[in-house]
């Protein structure tokens, strides 16, 4: 079994290591991405902010065939609108922008991904559709494979569940990795079994299939009941009063926030408005909607889930993207994911560690593994540094923050197969340690917000941030120091029994 | 939610002092060390009453997500004092449990 667990780990363990790293990002991906658009700082209700959008959205998004929006709440000031729009060759391409609440323009506000940037990675790798979403959920299967043969091959689960043993090599490395993987172990099977159901209509689309033939439309209504598809007439009419469709939404869901609304065919009088209730009010990802005539305003459906499987696969679906509403969620979310990324990669350098010197095979693995972890932890603060060093009406510069991230992680990788393992590992950790705890630092003398000012202030974005970066920092330095630290023993020559 | 934190702390530091290894490690009086399964059953029954300090409440079903979650986070602190001040423990999880009794009754 130990050799499944190896196997299993070892296949994709980079790849899951990737995902494991940007998912734990994407637990904030609100406040980062207003942490990077430091320039929008107006806040507004819920509804005012989602009429302010469709205003804009109306001249700029004319032609695109749906509006997707998301409403601020208490984690986000922007207005997220997605819609698609003619590139300078006429292609569709899809537009995510940030839309200031009160004037619902994107107007002054640097353009970034933001936290989106990792969401996507996390489960499209930056490769087209639908291989990375293949791949990652094929990372996750292996996940979940590593995870149960890593408990059946640990037979002292329960006698070893307190035991670290730091300074002794080979073994800490061991420790290590048992301790962040077992105290975190719920929270592991359950992100990696409801990361493989968030894709399965992807990966294991034959039940559907079996059911329902090739008719993929009865499928969608039976599977969402209360979504009210309509096809464009082509006949133009002016869009409806959305606030009093908003406000009457709001009252629909008994007290309950908006999360996303989304108009078909705005333009258009087929056109079809629907309200999403927020995610973080309940455990059930989108539990509940309400869909009016978007031209007349008048109520076509309100639906909420209340089928028991239906039900069960939403609220697995809640626990993988866990918005569910307290704060103190969230950080638990952000530190068990930053266990098993370290899990993750404690586990390679455990495999890499015992085969030192072993080949050239295992060297290049080791190389590979120093460079691809620690390259990571060098890219993300890189993507950070990008958002705030790149000015901000430059072209293209949504796309300069991400170039820089790869770019970082590829010269990383470089670097560490020209390393010995062991060495590239501390220089490259070193170097992610630094570029995380200067952070802070190049934040405040481009935006004039320092954490001291910021703490001050109770403005708890800019100083949360500020000190996550600092303890992470911190911690990527520990690692390089220990590491260094520490010396391996002179390998023990097998002796041959006395004759 | 300081009660859940705390009656975890003391909860968790009560298993691992059942175990021989880590009894030793933070030097338990040997009257209590010699009485693993009383430990041990003080330990569940601490974790429990953990358990039900989070869920008892209109929200159980985040507080039950919660309280999985910060079960690891209080083990860990555990684990952490068990490596560097091993002596620590045994006050640490005394002063937890007096900790969270009160902040029940406030």
């Amino acid at each position: 079994m130990a050799w499944l667990h190896s196997w299993a780990g070892l296949t994709l363990g980079w790849l899951m290591f990737a995902i494991a790293a940007t998912g734990t990002a994407s637990v904030f991906k609100a406040e980062i991405g207003d942490w990077m658009r430091p320039e929008l700082t107006a806040r507004a209700d819920q509804v005012d902010a989602v009429v302010a959008a469709t205003g804009w959205l109306r001249g700029a998004a004319a032609g695109s065939p749906t509006w997707y929006l998301t409403a601020p709440d208490d984690r986000t000031r922007a207005t997220m609108a997605g819609f698609s729009a003619k590139d300078a060759q006429g292609k569709a391409v899809y537009r995510l922008v940030a839309l200031d609440p009160v004037s619902g323009r994107p107007d002054g506000v640097r353009a970034t991904l933001g936290g989106e940037f990792f969401y996507r990675f996390h489960f499209e790798l930056q490769l087209p559709y639908p291989w990375g979403r293949m791949l990652a959920s094929s990372a996750a299967m292996l996940l979940l494979i590593t995870l149960i043969s890593g408990v059946i091959t640990h037979r002292r689960i329960f006698t070893d569940l307190f035991t670290l043993r730091p300074g002794k090599g080979k073994r800490s490395w061991l420790d290590a990795h048992n301790a962040l993987g077992v105290l975190a172990l719920p929270f592991h099977f359950m992100i990696a079994f409801t990361g493989i159901l968030t894709l399965i209509s992807l990966t294991l689309p034959w039940g559907g299939i079996a059911a329902y033939g090739a008719d993929t439309a009865r499928f969608q209504a039976e599977a969402a009941p209360g979504h009210v598809a309509r096809d464009a007439t082509g006949r133009p009419a002016p869009l409806g009063d959305v606030r009093a469709m908003l406000v009457d939404a709001r009252a629909r869901f008994g007290g309950g926030r908006i999360g996303q609304v989304s108009v078909d065919n705005p333009g258009d009088t087929a056109a079809v408005l629907r309200v999403t209730r927020h995610d973080g009010d309940q455990l059930a990802y989108a539990a509940a909607s309400v869909t009016y005539d978007a031209v007349s305003g008048r109520l076509l459906s309100a639906y909420r889930e209340a089928r028991p499987a239906q039900r069960s696969f939403d609220v697995l679906y809640g626990l993988h993207m866990g918005r569910f509403s307290p704060a103190f969620a969230h950080w638990l979310y952000f530190l068990c994911g930053l266990a098993l990324t370290a899990t993750i990669a404690t586990g390679m350098v455990l495999w890499s560690v015992s085969r030192a010197g072993d080949g050239f095979g295992h060297g290049l693995v080791g190389r590979m593994t120093a460079g691809i972890t620690g390259g990571l932890a060098l890219a993300m603060p890189i993507f950070f540094w990008a958002n705030r060093l790149l000015p901000a009406d430059m072209a293209g510069r949504a796309d300069g923050e991400v170039r820089s991230v790869f770019i970082a992680w590829g010269v990383a990788i470089l670097f560490a197969l020209l390393r010995a393992p062991r060495r590239g590992w501390i220089e490259i950790m070193a170097l992610a340690g630094a570029a995380w705890l200067f952070l802070p630092l190049v934040s405040a003398l481009t935006t004039g917000r320092a954490l001291p000012g910021s703490l001050a202030r109770g403005d708890w974005l800019f100083a949360g941030f500020d000190l996550t970066a600092i303890a992470l920092g911190a911690i990527a330095i520990a690692i390089a120091v220990k590491t260094r630290r520490h010396r391996a023993p002179a390998p023990r020559r097998r002796q041959r029994a006395a004759a | 939610m300081i009660a859940s934190l705390a009656f975890a702390v003391a909860g968790l530091a009560g298993l691992a002092l059942s175990l021989h290894r880590h009894a030793r490690q933070a030097a338990l009086a040997p009257r209590l060390a010699a009485h693993p399964a009383l430990l041990r059953g003080a330990g569940a029954l601490l974790l429990l009453a953990s358990l039900l300090a989070r869920t008892h409440g209109a929200d159980w079903r985040i507080g039950l997500v919660e309280w999985i979650g910060q079960a690891g986070l209080c083990a860990a602190a555990v684990m952490l004092l068990l490596t560097y001040r091993p002596h620590w423990l045994a006050g640490v999880a005394l002063t937890a449990l007096v900790a969270a009794l009160v902040a029940l009754m406030l």
